[in-house]
């Protein structure tokens, strides 16, 4: 796990819960155990169950008994909404930040946006 | 009591326990029984030998070694100092009862092919086994219990002392037996004691071993419990 | 919820030098514990004291509920994989039927699948194994045993980094199937951080951290970079540790690294850095200069 001074269990949740957004993970399908998790990532069966369980608790997966934990219905557009509130403290206010560094105007980064869009 | 039988299944994958005294023992009357043969008509060569006391020596070192090496490893597995007695003690029976019954089987094959047709005394040890057959296998067991106990004791000795320990049992032992003669001479016993040899039989000597074995498997575990494993 | 070990007020003394002083803690069923700590600090005087190797010179111990010494209850299920392990003189096949026969959750299945997986040759006599291979013997019958109290004493002694990822692996992969109490002892830290679920950190004989691992983890960060931006970001925050050097400073403060504090060390171009496990606990133990006397030679 990357050691960026997030808890472990966090970082499972968000690694599921990107994978529910670019559709690797889609929705009504079987998301692998916590076992499965704690062997891939070398992490504490515990940790990874505790990670499971933010995303449980958020409404984003659920459990059918006996069978496993199951991507819910709608988890894509909750999450999609939850980082979308997200978007502009953790990718705007950095990217006119270091624009303002640079000392790139605002019209000049808004020409580079739309630039980007062209060529992506 | 399934601990101390663990303990004792332990013991037997031992391969160095259970092999080499017989293997000693084995080698030991092969070479005599070659002797026996090449020196047939030297004269004065009595074909009598003492080479059972190789089977003995090798089980009381082997046990010796043995304690020390299964006791740190078995007490990391779970074993209680108690059940590791218990399973040695159980062990070291079963093998003594084992040299008893094959010993007794050879003393009598040698007696009636006559020493292997060779006329020789390996396992018809004089005085000591000139006993009926039901009271040898007292005379053979007995010894290689209190052998095992004695190698397991001094084994005990160096874990609970250290060798500085075994040094100070070694000079103490040896301060005790000089004043144990002195003693006697003292009392002007010699001849009392001298009586008490003749009149000694083999079977009150196994008797005398038996309590001696028992001692020292009481004072095996007495080290044991304190001993830093 | 119970509790698989408990140690209170235990003092184990030496010829007046305590290895052990007045350590007080509880380690819960069921989960991986880490033992931290310097060499000589009294780990291992502690797992000895758990599985009834020592008695304390004061203060209890006690696992599942009872004191562990003679304790035939208790000690049958145990599994004490020490930091050098004696073995009997035999081939590494015999050893492990040996310790079949000693442990009653021993798994034959998996004794084997880590026989192969440590590539351990089972007709070679113990004595003729290099250290890293009698290290993998230990961590095969620790593992195999399938003991509800299992302790690792810095079980990988000699075992390359491939071989460390694989005891991990296993472990982790039969913890999950089969969850037991798993005792950590190590100084590697950070390569078993992801692992623990609680760790206790000794110093000298006296525990400075009982906590979640995850508790531990990232409660203090280091930024770097030109001295003033540095005093700037710091302002009143706890300062753990500083360094200078010419024109640039590192300090490490003692918190949590939330957004503000990410934005803050963007804005003021500082590199961020959590402070490792392995670092907080290298920090929370120290070495005092005039203590040259260890405990590690005391014990035997």
């Amino acid at each position: 796990m990357i050691d960026d001074g997030r808890p472990i269990f966090r970082q499972i949740a968000e690694r599921i819960a990107a994978q529910i957004l670019d559709g690797t993970l889609g929705e009504e399908s079987q998301v692998p155990s916590t076992n499965e998790f704690a062997a891939i990532h070398r992490i504490n069966p515990a940790t990874a169950a505790k990670g499971v369980n933010e995303l449980v608790d958020a409404g984003v997966l659920y459990k059918k008994r006996g069978i496993g934990m199951f991507v819910a219905t709608g988890a894509r557009d909750r999450l999609l909404a939850e980082r979308r509130a997200q978007f502009a403290a953790e990718y705007v206010e950095p990217m006119l930040r270091e624009a303002a560094r640079l000392g790139i105007h605002p019209d000049e980064l808004r020409h580079l946006v739309t630039e980007q869009e062209v060529t992506a | 009591m399934s601990r101390a039988v663990a303990v004792a299944g332990v013991h037997t994958l031992d391969v160095q326990q259970t092999i080499w005294p017989w293997a000693i023992l084995a080698t030991s009357f092969v070479v005599n029984v070659v002797l026996w043969v090449a020196l047939s008509g030297v004269d004065g060569f009595e074909k009598t030998t003492g080479g059972l006391t190789s089977l003995y020596a090798t089980a009381l070192f082997v046990a010796c070694v043995s304690v020390a090496r299964q006791l740190p490893f078995t007490l990391g597995l779970g074993v209680t100092r108690r059940a590791f007695m218990g399973g040695s003690l159980l062990y070291a029976t079963a093998s003594s009862a084992l040299v008893g019954v094959v010993l007794t089987l050879l003393n009598r094959v040698e007696e009636v092919t006559d020493g292997f047709g060779q006329g020789g005394r390996f396992f018809r040890v004089p005085w000591l086994t000139d006993v009926p057959t039901y009271q040898l296998f007292a005379v053979y067991a007995v010894p290689m219990l209190f052998a095992l106990a004695l190698g397991a004791f001094l084994s005990g000795l160096y874990a609970r002392f250290g060798q500085t320990g075994v040094l100070v049992s070694s000079l103490v032992g040896v301060v005790v037996a000089t004043a144990a003669v002195l003693l006697v001479t003292a009392a002007d016993g010699w001849a009392a004691l001298g009586q008490w040899f003749t009149e000694l039989t083999p079977m009150s000597l196994t008797g005398w071993l038996s309590l001696l074995a028992g001692a020292s498997l009481a004072a095996t575990y007495a080290v044991l419990r304190r001993a830093s494993v | 919820m119970t509790t698989a070990v408990r140690v209170d007020r235990v003092s184990r003394r030496y010829h007046g030098l305590a290895a052990v002083d007045d350590v007080s803690f509880s380690l819960e069923a069921g989960r991986i514990h880490g033992l931290l700590g310097r060499n000589g600090a009294g780990k291992t005087t502690l797992m000895r004291l758990a599985t009834g190797l020592e008695r304390p010179s004061s203060g209890t111990v006690e696992v599942f509920g009872a004191d562990p010494f003679e304790n035939e209850d208790v000690l049958r299920r145990t599994c004490f994989v020490k930091e050098s392990q004696t073995y009997p003189d035999l081939s590494v096949r015999r050893v492990l039927a040996s310790a079949r026969l000693l442990q009653p959750g021993w798994d034959e299945g998996l004794a084997q699948a880590l026989v192969t997986d440590f590539d351990l040759p089972l007709k070679r006599r113990v004595r003729k194994l290099s250290r890293g291979m009698r290290s993998a013997l230990g961590i095969v019958i620790g593992l195999a045993s399938r003991a509800p109290l299992t302790l690792f004493d810095e079980p990988y002694l000699g075992l390359d980094a491939p071989s460390r990822t694989l005891f991990y692996d296993r472990l982790l992969a039969d913890f999950a199937d089969h969850p037991r109490t798993v005792v950590l002892s190590t100084h590697l830290i950070d390569e078993v951080a992801d692992l623990l679920e609680r760790v206790v950190v000794v110093d000298h004989g006296r525990v400075v951290i009982d906590a979640e691992a995850e508790d531990v983890r990232g409660t203090a960060y280091t930024v770097v970079g030109p001295v003033g931006p540095v005093a700037e970001f710091v302002g009143r925050r706890e300062v753990v540790a500083r360094q200078d050097v010419g024109a640039y400073a590192s300090a490490t403060v003692r918190g949590r690294v939330h957004d503000p504090e990410r934005r803050l060390a963007d804005e003021l171009s500082l590199d961020l850095t959590p402070v490792s496990l392995q670092e907080l606990v290298a920090h929370a133990t120290t070495v005092r200069a005039d203590d040259t006397r260890t405990t590690q030679g005391v014990d035997r």
